[in-house]
């Protein structure tokens, strides 16, 4: 299951998003546009962090039950599931 | 189902009221009559016999009874954005835009910003025309239940799909990133000016000159391990162009080189693990690999101007699974 936005995961994920191993191919760009406005030095550091979780909480959260293998690798036993 | 249809063929299965897209020569195009379908014109096909040309056949790609439609829609540069809200619930989104045209540019630089945008599969290509009609005719997109015809904005059709399936979208590109200079560019953009290579500003005209690139092979993005091409459309003096836009703050590097490219797709298919619900492949790997008459293993669909999943891709062939849902 995917878990609450306000879950320190997502700052994690977003925040260091090459240290992770995506499956399928949405989330690979998916994440690469999160990575583009988390890394975008014209704007609120913060305020990108925040937006970048809403994308891939959105993204995660409507697509859970196919999206098995990258929500387990993301999520499982991390107060995920 | 065979790969190229006649054009009585097309419009039996039109007249069957069957969910279709349909990829041919503009002429064909506008003799189909109205129905549940979306068209683009390209005159290129892999087919069963290998890669063809052809003004007199059509390519079909019959959308099972797992599906059923929801919308067609057209969409102009300005109204693109919305695409995310049009999406199913559960489902499929096809789309075909014009190249060359506005929605083709405003689409490749901006949909991944869209509200939404990566919910929900959305597949497609870009029309084109013959090779040698550049600068004579213009792709065109048909929007089947109008016959309105366009140049200019994008066609989509929108399938909701049984609740036990689910679609995905990939790709297969046989470049990776080679292991040269690291290019990055200032703007995101198809029309290139300075880049810096290994963060040195250059012109780009003059380092792709520099190291005799002349463009059959493309840049290569690494997107969390997905490699998204960027190819060359002409090399001027001062100017480079794209088919596709490069983004600021994305590494880029040249791809490295790719022999026996028929081989390499036969490789990559099998180990594909379900049938591709439609399947198409670049204008640019046609070209390039000179594919016509060549069979890239079982795979069939339009050759075309782009290939989009979700994002507008280059030299790469992309396809659709329906799957189970565990």
């Amino acid at each position: 299951m995917v878990p609450d936005k306000t879950n320190p995961i997502w700052r994690k994920i977003v925040s260091y998003s090459d240290d992770y191993i995506f499956t399928t191919l949405a989330t690979k760009l998916m994440m690469m546009r999160v990575k583009m406005i988390v890394e975008n030095e014209n704007t609120n550091k913060e305020e990108n962090i925040l937006q970048g979780i809403d994308i891939a909480y959105e993204y995660f959260k409507k697509n859970q039950s196919i999206l098995i293998e990258d929500v387990d690798y993301l999520f499982k036993d991390k107060d995920g599931v | 189902m065979k790969s190229l249809c006649t054009l009585k063929e097309a419009c039996e299965l039109i007249n069957q009221q069957k969910n279709l897209i349909i990829a041919g020569d503009e002429a064909l195009l506008k003799q189909l009559p109205h129905g549940n379908w979306i068209g683009g014109s390209i005159p290129y096909f892999m087919t069963e016999n290998g890669g063809v040309t052809s003004h007199d056949k059509l390519s079909v790609t019959l959308l099972t009874d797992d599906f059923e439609m929801v919308s067609i829609k057209q969409y102009s540069k300005e109204l693109l954005k919305n695409i995310p809200d049009d999406y199913p619930e559960n489902g499929l989104s096809f789309i075909i835009i014009p190249g060359d045209s506005a929605s083709h540019f405003e689409y490749s630089e901006n949909c991944s910003t869209w509200k939404g945008f990566y919910n929900s599969p959305i597949v497609g290509w870009i029309s084109g025309i013959d090779l040698k009609d550049i600068g004579l005719k213009k792709p065109i997109v048909i929007n089947g239940t109008t016959g309105e015809m366009e140049e200019e904005s994008a066609i989509v059709m929108h399938l909701s799909l049984k609740s036990n399936k689910y679609c995905q979208i990939n790709n297969i590109n046989l470049f990776s990133q080679g292991n040269g200079d690291v290019i990055t560019f200032p703007e995101t953009g198809t029309e290139i000016k300075e880049c810096f290579v290994n963060g040195e500003k250059i012109l780009f005209s003059k380092y792709l000159h520099g190291k005799k690139i002349s463009g059959d092979i493309p840049l290569v993005a690494n997107y969390h391990g997905a490699f998204i091409n960027v190819s060359f459309k002409s090399i001027s003096s001062q100017e480079v162009f794209m088919y596709a836009p490069v983004f600021k703050g994305v590494q880029y590097k040249m791809a490295s080189e790719v022999l026996n490219y028929e081989q390499r797709f036969v490789t990559e298919l099998q180990k594909m693990k379900v049938k591709p619900l439609f399947t198409c492949n670049c204008i640019l790997n046609y070209v390039f690999a000179h594919l016509e008459g060549k069979k890239i293993g079982d795979l069939v669909g339009p050759i075309t101007f782009g290939e989009i999943a979700y994002i507008l891709l280059n030299q790469t062939m992309v396809y659709v699974t329906v799957q189970d849902r565990k």
